[in-house]
Order: C-alpha cells, then sequence, then structure tokens
C-alpha cells in the first residue's frame, strides 16, 4: 500500500482549508531556507516507518492559528499546536495509506535552514502549496522494507552512502504542543 | 445541549466548537486537553454529549471511553479523528461510542453524526 502525490496534496489542501477556510494552491517550491518557518513532524509506525513533515513560514501558520483562534497575534504555543494539528490530520490520512497502526504525537520546532533527517528512510514524495504570498512544504520519507544483513552490505558497496538528504526540510528536534 | 470537547490540541478544539454552532447546536461546551482531565469533568459535571480525539497525551480517547463506562457513565460519546482504520472503528463500536468521523470534516458531517447518534 502506498500513498499518491495527489492524495497527499488534496488532504493538506482540505486540512489547510478547514483551519484557513481558504484553500492554498499548488506552487513551484515551499519555504526558502533562509526563511523563518516552523515544521512539524508525525512519524508512522512502531517502529517508526514513514514520517510526514510540514513545514510553512512563519506567517502562513500565524495566520492558520489566528484564524482559528478569532486572535490577530497568536502566542507562539497556539501556531505551533495549530501547524501540529494540521500534520496530525495529513499523518492520519497517510497513515490508513501505509497500513500501520501507530502515529506519534507532533513534533513542532522553529526556525531557518531547518533540515530532516530520517535514519534509513528516503523522501518519497513532496508537494508545495502557497497561500497568498506565504508557502507550505509536505514531505513523506518512508523507510524501504527491511533487508538481509548481507543484501543491506551488497546494496550499500554498490551505491556508496545510503544516507538521504532532502533539501529545505525541517529538523526532528522540537516542542510537542 | 452540554458538549464536552476533548483534544490535545486547543485549536482543534476550537474548530469542533465552531462547527457545532455551524451545525446549529447551541449551548454550553466545556472543553479537556487529554482523557485523564476529560474524565475528571465527566465525574464531576452533567453533559449530554462527550467529543473526543483519539491520539492524546496522558490518557487515549479509547481509554477514556473504557474508563467513562467502568466509572458507570453512560454519556453519549464520538469520535473525531485524524485516524480511523477499521479495527479503530470496530474498536470504538464495540467499546460504546456512537461515532467515528474523520478529520478533515465538515459541519455537515459532525451535524449527520449528531442526528444519527439521537442527538
Amino acid at each position: 500500500m502506498s500513498v499518491t502525490d495527489a492524495e497527499l496534496i488534496d488532504v493538506t489542501v482540505e486540512a489547510m482549508t478547514m483551519f484557513l477556510g481558504a484553500a492554498p494552491r499548488p506552487c513551484d517550491r515551499g519555504p526558502a531556507p533562509a526563511e523563518a518557518m516552523v515544521s512539524a513532524t508525525v512519524q508512522l509506525g512502531d517502529p517508526p516507518r514513514a514520517a510526514v513533515t510540514l513545514a510553512a513560514t512563519t506567517p502562513l501558520v500565524v495566520e492558520l492559528a489566528a484564524c482559528v483562534l478569532g486572535v490577530d497575534e497568536p502566542h507562539d504555543d497556539d501556531t505551533h499546536d495549530a501547524l501540529g494539528e494540521v500534520a496530525n490530520i495529513v499523518a492520519g490520512a497517510v497513515k490508513s495509506h501505509l497500513g500501520v497502526i501507530a502515529m506519534s504525537l507532533p513534533t513542532v520546532t522553529s526556525g531557518t535552514h531547518l533540515q530532516l533527517r530520517v535514519p534509513g528512510a528516503e523522501l518519497t514524495h513532496q508537494a508545495a502549496l502557497c497561500h497568498d504570498e506565504e508557502r507550505l512544504l509536505v514531505q513523506l520519507h518512508e523507510r524501504q522494507e527491511q533487508t538481509e544483513p548481507t543484501a543491506r552490505l551488497r546494496a550499500a558497496s554498490a551505491d556508496g552512502s545510503r544516507r538521504h538528504r532532502s533539501p529545505a526540510s525541517p529538523h526532528r528536534e522540537g516542542s510537542t504542543p | 445541549m452540554r458538549f464536552m470537547i476533548v483534544d490535545d490540541s486547543k485549536a482543534m478544539r476550537m474548530i469542533v466548537l465552531r462547527t457545532l454552532r455551524q451545525a446549529g447546536f447551541e449551548g454550553d461546551c466545556l472543553e479537556a486537553a487529554n482523557g485523564a482531565e476529560a474524565l475528571e469533568i465527566a465525574k464531576s459535571e452533567q453533559l449530554d454529549f462527550i467529543i473526543s480525539d483519539w491520539n492524546m497525551p496522558e490518557m487515549d480517547g479509547i481509554a477514556l471511553l473504557k474508563a467513562l463506562r467502568t466509572a458507570g457513565i453512560t454519556t453519549g460519546f464520538g469520535f473525531v479523528t485524524s485516524e480511523s482504520t477499521p479495527q479503530m472503528r470496530e474498536l470504538a463500536e464495540d467499546a460504546g461510542a456512537r461515532f467515528v468521523i474523520s478529520k478533515p470534516f465538515s459541519a455537515d458531517d459532525l451535524s449527520g453524526a449528531l442526528s444519527g447518534a439521537g442527538v
């Protein structure tokens, strides 16, 4: 079982629309590394088999929380909570496609030049959305099926490094809303 | 009607409340951020219906529902959750939940589920 790019975009748009009251549109890129952003990650499976990450420019996350809470300047805890909940919704939808049972609570962090590394996992899906001038990136990292040690060694020596780094993706450490 | 909304996300509690109002439900609405907090409130307050998330810290939604029934509290209970596999739906139904709604959801979804639950 797997998820398609279209399904990932659809559920992200639906979740964002429930918060914003307006649908973000697909666009060419997510937040630039130097932009202030907030990211939220939810891991799927126990042990983790996949991770869903949303990274959005800070003004977009502030607007998410402001729309829901009906305030002009939401507290940082509330902005983190809002993006964490959107990530939770997207991860819940992805989870049913992957056939896993366990799902973590969201982990949220903020800053610039955020990078996510999920050891042993590869970036399998990625989509960018825009709302006005603000940007959001949604990513799915998946671990491949576990292989026998001998096969793994052969694959590593044939491919060189097995570590995968994705651009403009957030680090996992941070607060849990 | 007196509802209690249980969700660890303040934003989601506000969305559920807003959606309840859009669906035409008025009256008092209590909030709890996890199952343990909700259980304490349910023991001391008269409630007509509880709308709860599933995946929460401290005590999750299904543990809350089971704890309520063990305590003899028979208040109607429905889940609004981001994850709703067939197994979870079966577990929820067996424990006495009236419905399981998947997030994201609309006012129609919530209104229909509450009507089906006799609210």
